[in-house]
This record gives C-alpha cells, sequence and structure tokens, in this order.
C-alpha cells in the first residue's frame, strides 16, 4: 500500500467516501488500532462490512450519524462543520438542497485563501508575474533567473524573470524561505468576487492571447481547450454562472490536493453573449 | 452584462500548458497552487467638471485618452482616445475605465482639464465620488526632436501626433500643480540607443485643485522609455528661480522677479528667461533653472554626450548639471562658466568638460549621473533668456539590470 504522508485535508474533497479511504489509510499508519472494526464499534455498526458498503456507496450515511461519523475520523470545527455539508452534498437528491451545501463548503474552504490587497494587483501588471509565481511554488531557485525564464513557456528572459520575482517579493507575495530558496507565502490567491482593476482586466485579456498562441504551438494532447455555443435565458445564465464559480473552487481544491505538482497552467473560462435579445413588438 | 443582448450565449473554457514540464528539483513532493480572479466588477471613475468659479459645466464634451504607448498606438493607426462622453446637467461624467493609466480631457476656448489618472484599485465598492474639477487656462509648449525619431508626446493631445520626426509640436497643454504634465516617448527606441529631445518653455502656470482626490492617484507616467522632462509627478518639471543674500535663501525675492513672470512668450516662440537685480550690496548669488528629477529613477545623464541651450543677456554666468548617483544620493554640481552676450547664440557644453564644484576628484565619466536639476547660477546683476534646451545622446536604461 502506498503510504499516505500527509494528513488527507476534508477542504480538498469534493466526495466524503474518497476522503474517508484516504483519511482512514492514514490514520491507520499513526494508529494502528484504526481499522474498519474499530469505526464500526465507534459508529454503533453492527459490523465492519457495514462500514464498507457505506464507503463503497452502496449505503448511506443516516443524518443522524453524520456528525459521529467526522469526530469517528478526528475531525473538529471546521473541518467537521465541512464534512457534515460535504456528506449531505453528496447524498441530497435535490438540485437546491446540493447547492445550499456547496455554498457552505465554499465558504468554508474561502477562509483559508488569501484574497488580495489592490496593492497586490500588481501581480498582474505583466502576463508572466502569476506564472514565474507558481514556477517558484514547484521548483527551487535562489537567483538563477536565466533557468527560471526558461521554464516560462513562452519563455521569457533572465531580466523578465528577475524583475517578476522583484514585484512579487515586493508584494509579498513570495519570500525567501529559510533554505534560501523562494517561496511563495500562500497557496492560493484570490482577487475576490468584487475585484475591480484595469490591472487585472489587461491580464485577463492577455491570457486570452496566450491560449490563442498554445491553440497552435501547444499539442492537442498537452492542453485542452473546448468551446460551446448555447441558447438559453437569464436563469440559465445565472445558474451556470454559479457552477463555474464552483468548478474554479474545486480546481483550486484539487491543484491544492496534489502532491504531485510540476508544471504550470493557465485555465480561462469565458461565458458572454454572441447575439442580442429582439425586442418585443 | 447588458440582460437584453443575452440570447445566444458562448461559452469557451481554454486549459493550455505554459510551464515547461521538468521535475522539480529539490524535494520530491510538491503540492499544487493556484491563483483566481474571478468576473470582478467595471472599473470606472466619475468626475464633475466646473468652471474656476466652481459652476458645474454641463454638456461640455469630454474625452479619455490612453495614458501610454501612444507611439505604438499612434503607428499601428489605432487611436490614442478611448471614449467620449458628455456632461450631464450638473457636469458630472462617469467613464468606464479600460486602462491603467488615463489622461481626462476636457477643453473650452483657451481653458481646459487635462488630468492625469488612473482609477484606484478597488476589491469592493463601486462608490460614485463627483470630484470637482476647475478649468484652467490653457499653457503653451514646444518640442522637437533633433533626430529622426517620431515623438508621441503626453499630455496634449489635441494638437498632437502625425508629426514627422524633428519636425516642432507647438502644443496647447494644460499645468497640472504648478508643472507641465508632459512625458514623452520616442518610438521604436530600444534599450541602449539614444535620442536628443529639444523642448522650449511653457507659459503660464496655475494651479489644478483636487478637491477630492479619494477616489484618484494622479498618475506616474513615467516607465522605461519615458524620459521625463515634464513628469506629471510633482517632483519634477519646472522651471525654478532663487536667489541667496548673506547666506538666506529665497526663491522669488531679493530683487528678482517672480516665478510667474520668468515665463515670455513672443508669437512664435516661448523661452525661459529672468532679470537679476540685487537690492543690496552684501554677498549674492542667484540661480534660475530647470527641476526634471523624476524620482524615485531621474534620468540618466551618464551617457549623454553634451548639453546645449540656446541664450542671451548680459553678465558672467555659470551653467550646472546637478546630479545624483545610482542609488538617489549623494548630490554632485557640476559647473561650466560661461560670458553671455546680448544675442541669441547657443553654447554646447560637452558633459566631460564639466567640472565637479563639489568634489574636485569627481570626474564625469567615473559613475553613474542622474540628473536632477540644470541651472544658471549669477553673482552679479545681470539678465538671461534661455530657449530650445537640448540633452544630446541621452542613453536609456532598463531599470531593471540585464
Amino acid at each position: 500500500m502506498k503510504p499516505v504522508s500527509v494528513a488527507p485535508s476534508v477542504f480538498s474533497y469534493f466526495d466524503f467516501r474518497e476522503f474517508l479511504k484516504e483519511r482512514q489509510k492514514w490514520l491507520k499508519q499513526q494508529k494502528p488500532f484504526f481499522t474498519l472494526e474499530y469505526v464500526a464499534q465507534r459508529m454503533d455498526l453492527k459490523s465492519k462490512g457495514h462500514v464498507s458498503l457505506i464507503l463503497s456507496g452502496a449505503k448511506t450515511v443516516p443524518d443522524a450519524k453524520i456528525e459521529q461519523l467526522g469526530e469517528t475520523f478526528f475531525l473538529e470545527d471546521r473541518e467537521l462543520e465541512f464534512f457534515r455539508n460535504l456528506v449531505r452534498y453528496n447524498q441530497d437528491p435535490t438540485y437546491r438542497q446540493k447547492k445550499l451545501y456547496l455554498d457552505r463548503m465554499v465558504a468554508l474552504m474561502r477562509i483559508s485563501d488569501k484574497k488580495l490587497v489592490p496593492a497586490q494587483y500588481r501581480i498582474c501588471e505583466k502576463w508572466y508575474y502569476p506564472i514565474v509565481l507558481e514556477t517558484i511554488r514547484l521548483h527551487d531557485f535562489t537567483d538563477d533567473w536565466l533557468e527560471l525564464g526558461k521554464l516560462v513557456r513562452p519563455q521569457i528572459s533572465a531580466s523578465e524573470a528577475k524583475e517578476a520575482v522583484q514585484v512579487l517579493h515586493a508584494i509579498h507575495l513570495v519570500r525567501k524561505g529559510k533554505t534560501g530558496f523562494w517561496e511563495p507565502t500562500d497557496v492560493v490567491l484570490t482577487f475576490g468576487e468584487g475585484w475591480k482593476s484595469v490591472i487585472a482586466r489587461n491580464f485577463q485579456s492577455q491570457a486570452i492571447e496566450l491560449a490563442q498562441q498554445a491553440l497552435v504551438e501547444v499539442p492537442v494532447q498537452e492542453r485542452d481547450i473546448s468551446t460551446l455555443t448555447l441558447s438559453m435565458g437569464h436563469d440559465t445564465f445565472e445558474k451556470i454562472q454559479q457552477s463555474i464559480q464552483l468548478l474554479r473552487r474545486e480546481i483550486l481544491t484539487m491543484v491544492q490536493a496534489d502532491q504531485n505538482a510540476d508544471r504550470v497552467y493557465q485555465m480561462n473560462i469565458s461565458l458572454f453573449p454572441a447575439s442580442y435579445v429582439r425586442e418585443a413588438t | 452584462m447588458n440582460w437584453k443582448w443575452l440570447g445566444f450565449i458562448a461559452v469557451t473554457t481554454i486549459l493550455g500548458v505554459l510551464g515547461a514540464c521538468s521535475s522539480p528539483t529539490g524535494d520530491q513532493s510538491r503540492r499544487g497552487g493556484g491563483i483566481e480572479i474571478p468576473n470582478g466588477v467595471q472599473a470606472s471613475i466619475t468626475v464633475r467638471v466646473t468652471d474656476s468659479a466652481g459652476m458645474a459645466l454641463s454638456n461640455m464634451p469630454m474625452q479619455l485618452v490612453a495614458g501610454e504607448s501612444w507611439a505604438s498606438r499612434t503607428q499601428s493607426g489605432k487611436s490614442v482616445v478611448l471614449d467620449s462622453v458628455v456632461t450631464d446637467s450638473l457636469g458630472v461624467v462617469r467613464l468606464d475605465v479600460t486602462e491603467s493609466r488615463v489622461f481626462l480631457l476636457a477643453r473650452r476656448g483657451n481653458q481646459g482639464v487635462c488630468i492625469a489618472l488612473q482609477p484606484r484599485d478597488s476589491a469592493g465598492h463601486d462608490r460614485a465620488n463627483p470630484l470637482p474639477v476647475p478649468l484652467r487656462t490653457l499653457g503653451r509648449i514646444a518640442l522637437k526632436s533633433t533626430m529622426s525619431q517620431n515623438l508621441a508626446v503626453y499630455g496634449t493631445p489635441w494638437h498632437l501626433l502625425e508629426k514627422a520626426g524633428g519636425a516642432e509640436y507647438l502644443l496647447d497643454s494644460i499645468p497640472q500643480g504648478d508643472y507641465m504634465p508632459v512625458g514623452i516617448e520616442a518610438s521604436g527606441l530600444k534599450m541602449g540607443q539614444t535620442i536628443s529631445v529639444r523642448f522650449d518653455t511653457l507659459t503660464d502656470v496655475a494651479a489644478m485643485v483636487f478637491s477630492n482626490p479619494e477616489n484618484l492617484m494622479i498618475a506616474n507616467f513615467e516607465n522605461r522609455r519615458v524620459l521625463g522632462i515634464w513628469d506629471p509627478m510633482h517632483v519634477g518639471g519646472y522651471w525654478w528661480a532663487t536667489a541667496s543674500v548673506d547666506g538666506v535663501n529665497s526663491w522669488d525675492h531679493f530683487g528678482m522677479k517672480r516665478l510667474e513672470d520668468l515665463l515670455d512668450s513672443v508669437d512664435g516662440n516661448v523661452y525661459a528667461g529672468v532679470k537679476v537685480a540685487f537690492v543690496d550690496s552684501g554677498a549674492s548669488v542667484a540661480n534660475f533653472g530647470l527641476d526634471f528629477s523624476t524620482e524615485p529613477v531621474n534620468t540618466n545623464l551618464s551617457k549623454a554626450g553634451y548639453i546645449s541651450f540656446l541664450a542671451r543677456g548680459a553678465g558672467l554666468w555659470v551653467f550646472y548639471v546637478q546630479t545624483q548617483d545610482s542609488s538617489g544620493a549623494h548630490s554632485l554640481r557640476w559647473m561650466h562658466p560661461f560670458a553671455l552676450t546680448p544675442n541669441w547664440t547657443r553654447y554646447e557644453i560637452p558633459m566631460t568638460s564639466f567640472v565637479c564644484e563639489s568634489d574636485s576628484l569627481e570626474i564625469w565619466g567615473q559613475a553613474t549621473r542622474l540628473g536632477t536639476n540644470i541651472f544658471w547660477q549669477t553673482a552679479k546683476n545681470g539678465n538671461i533668456d534661455v530657449d530650445d534646451v537640448v540633452l544630446g545622446g541621452l542613453h536609456f536604461i532598463d531599470w531593471v539590470d540585464p
């Protein structure tokens, strides 16, 4: 069995069964007594088979047992609250209720994100600043600007790489770690929903240009560029907007959980009107 | 988004690889991370335009003009005017801002406003913030490139552009504070190349008052391609005069004319001048000069070949260049004495011929010299008019070490 080196965080999962499986593996490494029998016993269930059925999806968790299940897996406070919503999100059959639980999960996840202050919007001044930041997350760099620049795609010059790190350092988004390597100060950065910045808007424009380049220059197996042309009404538009918001959140959660990150990707999501509403006669 | 327009929606999801694939160095396990930019809200500015008496100017056309890259925009056939709007009955106008640096312009007769501004980034509310902006009398400035480059000039869009390099620009503009908000951008200029820019004087300085700058920041138009001869920041770009009598400094007393009288305008030409008439016989010195400091990155004069200017007048004068080192410290004064004649004469002074007054061991070419001022000094009564100052062979450098 592959050892699980880091405690799985419930905030990284959108499926409570996947989380419990990973968590049980990790807990068993730390506490050998943490078997399915132990879980069944703590949950007042008939047998470990019952636990297996829950984990496989053959049985649901009764509402009254959700709290107990979380506590058995040593969850508390915000993690436990997230877990309660996660189980209900997975098990509730109605869209309206699912969305309610998902909203609560997103709100709980966002607490750990670093919201940028306006002075830090400089991260968007050049298209490669965010990419340099994420590249630093993946690799050890001191002052080898040429190598850093070569890792960015398309490549940037050594002076551009140095300039990027200088700017990121000035706005406190990277720092020199104890080992002497540059490192990001935070795992996830967000502008928040209400940002207003021309610099950031320009960056989005540049990101779309990068996608155009990627369409030509990046082999199709290395990227995913897909489009939809849709006809719909306002209500559906709003639902899709909410879905996009959650998709972004889910993706950020996935990358945080990824322990083998080795490259930087740019993902652009666009939804915009391509026709006018016909005036009523 | 305008919902009436919504009928046919396209969704595009693009996932492209930007980082090169390579195995991480150092530790084996690397957690991912990310940066999220949601949809956001539209950036805008709201301004209320008044006349100098504070009365609202209704139905007044205004222009929002790009704050940078004029040269490249002009060359590629793009307009530097981003938006045109008309003030409402209260003189208020709201503009959506799509660039990080812009000018807001309006003109009525010989009055106008020209505000260099940028919307303050906000993570929150879209505050309506009417900002009274009084009209001011226009000033004038003449600029020309002494070489073949085309120049794009910030701050004076209504009499600008479409001129070939080497031609003279005679521009109307608006002073901001005591200073002319003008920057110069040379097209096609690359790192390491040089340019000479000749500039004339301005007239009619007047103050621009921001009654409530809460939602605005005065933009710094300086970037590494812009020569801040007249910089919109408050630190640079103005003529000044001082006098010192018996060690007491003053800006415009002791027989010197007031600053606003220094600038003269003759039809077809503008120039700066000062008359010095000390009122007592004490040890006296008068200075008259141009501040072009653009903190924190001053114009690098290290690779400049010469400074030249037209001058006329009477008396013995000393021409000074004031510099700092690359850290912005160690201010030095470099001198070159000369005698004035009544007729306009061009004086061309190679940088290497300046003698450092502050430290006799300093030699011009030994270190980086960042220029902050040029000025003319006399210790006796006299007069001087100055025109067409040229900084020859200015060397543009990247602010990040290559």
